[in-house]
């Protein structure tokens, strides 16, 4: 974007200011998403798994899943 | 969906990246046209990022543009690879902030986005597939090996979820039939002590093989505490002893405590503990490797064994292997590593999607770039550095005197600079070493040539078109290319090549080793022959060559043994410690005029260093500055 000066000043001003006020939200949501979703979840897996009392495994070996028709358009 | 009817000719691009070793390849109704990694052009070791130079270069070369591809495949399955980190960060919660922090802002910003930034970096809009990590793996080593029907084992650090997998390859047909999961990784294990030992991951484990025959195992029990291996091959890990599920860093304090010892800070001095950590961990991982083959071959019997998956890159073990005798013949994928997966991931797609018919087997891996001599001398002509234009014969007959020691003595070598204290952990302050460096008493080195020519190689080793050649029969040579050319560590060996109708006379192998993937004992009787190549075990990482796989470095070899009696010579890669290879003439020429090698062939061209000057120990740091250690 071309401005004239002051208006370039105040743009890349409050570009920088931009990038900086990303990048400390983007940590404060990434720790809420942390706390409150991450966390949430893995106590409610501990919990299932202490109920359940899943027994070990015998062998580290495991099956890799079926192959489906057009398995490799996608991502997963 | 499937191509019933193929568009002639068919161009699949294969490509990996955003975790190490970024590679694209291009294949041509199935043949490989040409591959090559993004480091090399970067000049960044190791590069991760999208591989733009490397796919211009293949594109250029076919000479088509994107639209003209018939599909694009990447490495790995993205969408796999994150429910893999959110399931791990799920059970290692509240552990693991700081990694989850990184890790979502690599993920956010660029690794779910890759169908994006594939389709908009080549403005392509054709099929885009995604194969397995491991899958690509399995089919980089199985498609090349030319074998019929072969067992098949991939082992790497982690894919999406698989850290090692069993399969078979018949024909066309490749299925993978059994997995072990993150994070019992036995290539995880290994860079987890790599890091433990003070060297850098995914990038040192090498050197910590070469450490190993300088120890004892004396830390087998420590070693068994770090992981159980089952009876069917599979193992788990302690978790109790790394952190790479929640950390920042391999190993912590509970290692430490482990091993009486804190964590070596890199290029601080090593010591009997950890040379025989090294040897311990080399011992296991053979031990663990064989009993996974024996494993394989009883699910799926075959007289062929194909491997790949960085733990592949190991040589010591894959020597274990051919000498079991499990099988009657093995293939090692040469770019068994990540940049490999983006080969195996177009081979895959060709043969299932496109339904191709099997290449031959995979005889040489000069894939990448090569330059006319026209080219070579405009880079000369425009620096102003003086060189002489050789005939074929001339050139051969020419270099093959210089290793032999039959040109004049290129002269004292000038005093070592900072930049050699500054790298080498074993010489940092011992000025008794530091006179041996200079050849002060004992026999002075012979020459050393960087060797310039044809298409460069794929995957990390340099098999005689981007190497530095000398003398095997000289012991300074070894620590002249060492300390003074490649600035490395001193205790690391350097490799052989041998013609390959000689390999049995010289080494105990009796078959081809084209790629330098497996590591054989020297003939007692040969040790002192070639001391240069011999490591202190009286093992070597054997390369043979034959004419039909690389012509001229076949002749050079055979014109060398005519003058000396000896079919071998050192080779090692083109670059110093932390550069990639050289890829260009003008990289050759820089690391030429920026170390001590005595001469450079490039094509047909060769430059003497006495006539150029060595240059100065302030440019010589400042070259090496550019280069971060790896």
């Amino acid at each position: 974007m071309h401005l004239p000066p002051p208006l370039s000043w105040l743009y890349a001003g409050w570009m920088a200011f931009s990038h900086v006020l990303g990048m400390i939200m983007s940590k404060i949501i990434l720790t809420l998403l942390w706390i409150a979703g991450f966390g949430s979840y893995a106590v409610i897996l501990t919990i299932i798994h202490l109920i359940r009392k899943t027994p070990p495994k015998t062998t580290c070996w495991q099956i890799p899943p079926e192959e489906f028709e057009g398995r490799l358009k996608y991502q997963f | 969906m499937t191509h019933g009817t193929m568009p002639t000719p068919t161009y699949i691009l294969g490509i990996s990246c955003f975790y190490h070793d970024s590679a694209a390849c291009l294949l041509k109704d199935g043949e490989i046209l040409f591959a090559t990694q993004e480091e090399r052009y970067t000049r960044k070791k190791h590069d991760e990022a999208f591989p733009k130079n490397a796919i211009d270069h293949a594109l250029k070369f076919a000479g088509i543009a994107p639209e003209d591809l018939s599909a694009i495949v990447f490495y790995e399955k993205p969408l796999l690879k994150f429910e893999r980190i959110l399931r791990t960060y799920f059970k290692v919660w509240p552990r693991g902030l700081l990694s989850y922090h990184r890790a979502m802002q690599e993920w956010m910003t660029k690794k779910l986005w890759i169908p994006h930034i594939i389709r908009k970096e080549l403005q392509y809009k054709g099929p885009l597939f995604f194969t397995e990590h491991h899958e690509s793996h399995a089919s980089s080593a199985y498609f090349c090996s030319g074998f019929p029907d072969a067992t098949i084992v991939t082992i790497d650090g982690v894919g999406e979820w698989a850290t090692t997998t069993i399969g078979y390859g018949k024909g066309t047909e490749l299925r993978l039939t059994e997995e072990i999961r993150f994070p019992n990784s036995l290539g995880l294990l290994y860079s987890a002590l790599t890091y433990y030992l003070g060297f850098k991951v995914n990038s040192a484990e090498y050197k910590v093989m070469g450490l190993a025959p300088y120890g004892e195992p004396r830390y087998r029990d420590q070693m068994r505490r770090l992981i159980d291996v089952k009876e069917d091959g599979s193992f788990a890990l302690n978790m109790e002893y790394f952190t790479y599920e929640y950390g920042l860093t391999m190993t912590g304090k509970k290692m430490e405590e482990l091993f009486g010892e804190p964590t070596r800070k890199p290029e601080s001095p090593l010591t009997q503990f950890h040379k025989d950590v090294a040897r311990s961990l080399q011992e296991l991982t053979n031990e663990v490797m064989l009993q996974l083959v024996k494993h394989a071959k009883k699910l799926h019997p075959s007289d062929h064994l194909c491997l790949a998956g960085g733990v592949a890159l190991n040589c010591v073990t894959n020597g274990k292997i051919l000498k079991s005798g499990l099988f009657n013949d093995i293939f090692i994928q040469p770019a068994a590593g990540d940049a490999g997966g983006a080969l195996g991931a177009a081979l895959l797609v060709w043969h299932k999607e496109f339904k191709g018919e099997r290449i031959p087997k995979m005889e040489h891996v000069f894939l990448g770039n090569e330059y006319a001599n026209t080219e070579i001398e405009t880079l000369l002509k425009e620096q102003n550095i003086p060189y002489d234009v050789l005939s074929d014969t001339e050139l051969i007959e020419r270099v093959a005197g210089i290793l032999a020691n039959e040109a004049p003595h290129p002269g004292p070598l000038p005093p070592l600079g900072h930049e050699l204290v500054v790298r080498d952990p074993e010489g940092s302050s011992d000025p008794e070493r530091e006179a041996e460096w200079r050849g002060e008493g004992g026999n002075q080195p012979t020459a050393v040539v960087g060797w310039f020519q044809g298409r460069m190689e794929f995957g990390p080793r340099s098999l005689g078109n981007r190497s530095i050649l000398a003398d095997a029969r000289n012991k300074e040579s070894w620590q002249k290319v060492n300390l003074k050319i490649k600035f490395r560590e001193s205790f690391r060996p350097f490799a052989p090549t041998v013609l390959e109708e000689k390999v049995a006379e010289w080494f105990d192998l009796n078959r081809e080793s084209p790629y330098m993937l497996l590591v054989a004992d020297v003939h007692p009787d040969k040790r002192d022959r070639i001391p240069a190549v011999t490591h202190v075990d009286g093992s070597a990482r054997i390369q043979t060559i034959r004419r039909d796989q690389n012509p001229r470095y076949y002749d050079l070899i055979k014109a060398f043994e005519k003058r000396t009696g000896c079919p071998v010579i050192i080779n090692t890669s083109f670059n110093v410690r932390g550069e990639p290879i050289v890829e260009s003439p003008k990289d050759a020429l820089n690391c030429f005029l920026h170390t001590q090698m005595d001469y450079l062939v490039m094509g047909n061209c060769l430059l003497e260093k006495k006539k150029i000057g060595q240059g100065t120990a302030v440019d010589r740091g400042e070259y090496l500055k550019k280069f971060s250690l790896d």
